[in-house]
């Protein structure tokens, strides 16, 4: 088959963009443990309250300067049993799950933005070097009070 | 001329435009311009995600 030697050339850097991108997601997922953030944990959605660790919402101190922060989301808030206060520098790991329907979990000006979607727990992992009042906020409409679904975090010095 | 020596012609003339190929030059400038762009906001998105950290 006659090609045009620049439609060779382009089809070359087509195809290595192709096999780098395959090659990147595949170093990510098995050489360095990368998994979207509601994977194979599963729950029942109606019975999250009587669900570890979920009975029990809160910040645990789980190692040196290291914390697990359990949440659950519901129309329209997250709820936590104790205050969001957390040392600077500490290392968090975000476990929420949803009591209704699919809602959004960010804090802007940080990598933590993933979807919490119900019967998942749905896992995060941020560390706060940079004291200062953070929002962790839902970015997926959730009904009439999504607007006002917002809690603040406090990483103090 | 002979209706051989016609067809002969025509022949030849289809080959010789073959031979010459369209010329993809200013479309490949233009694709690898975009292209420049595209990689370019890969990797701002990706300094994003790094101060981000």
């Amino acid at each position: 088959m006659h090609m045009h030697k620049l439609e060779r050339l382009w089809l070359i850097i087509g195809s290595g963009a192709l096999v780098v991108f395959l090659l990147v997601i595949g170093v990510n997922a098995f050489a360095m443990g990368h998994t979207p953030p509601s994977d194979r944990d599963i729950l029942d959605p109606t019975q999250v309250d009587l669900t570890a660790p979920f009975d029990d919402p809160g910040l645990k101190k789980i190692g040196d300067n290291e914390y697990e922060l359990v949440l659950v989301a519901q129309a329209f808030t997250f709820q936590s049993n104790d205050e969001l206060k957390i040392p600077e520098g500490a290392t968090v790991h975000f476990k929420v799950t949803s009591k209704d329907v699919v809602h959004g979990f960010q804090i802007p000006k940080t990598n933590v933005n993933m979807m919490i979607t119900p019967g998942h727990v749905n896992t995060i992992t941020h560390t706060f070097d940079e004291a200062g009042q953070f929002l962790i906020l839902c970015n997926e409409y959730c009904g009439v009070g999504h607007q006002a679904m917002g809690v603040p975090l406090e990483v103090i010095k | 001329m002979g209706v051989l020596e016609e067809k002969k012609e025509t022949a030849r003339k289809v080959v010789t435009t073959k031979e010459e190929g369209p010329n993809l030059k200013g479309t490949m400038i233009a694709v690898m311009l975009l292209g420049g762009f595209i990689v370019l906001s890969w990797f701002g998105v990706y300094w994003l995600y790094l101060v981000r950290l």
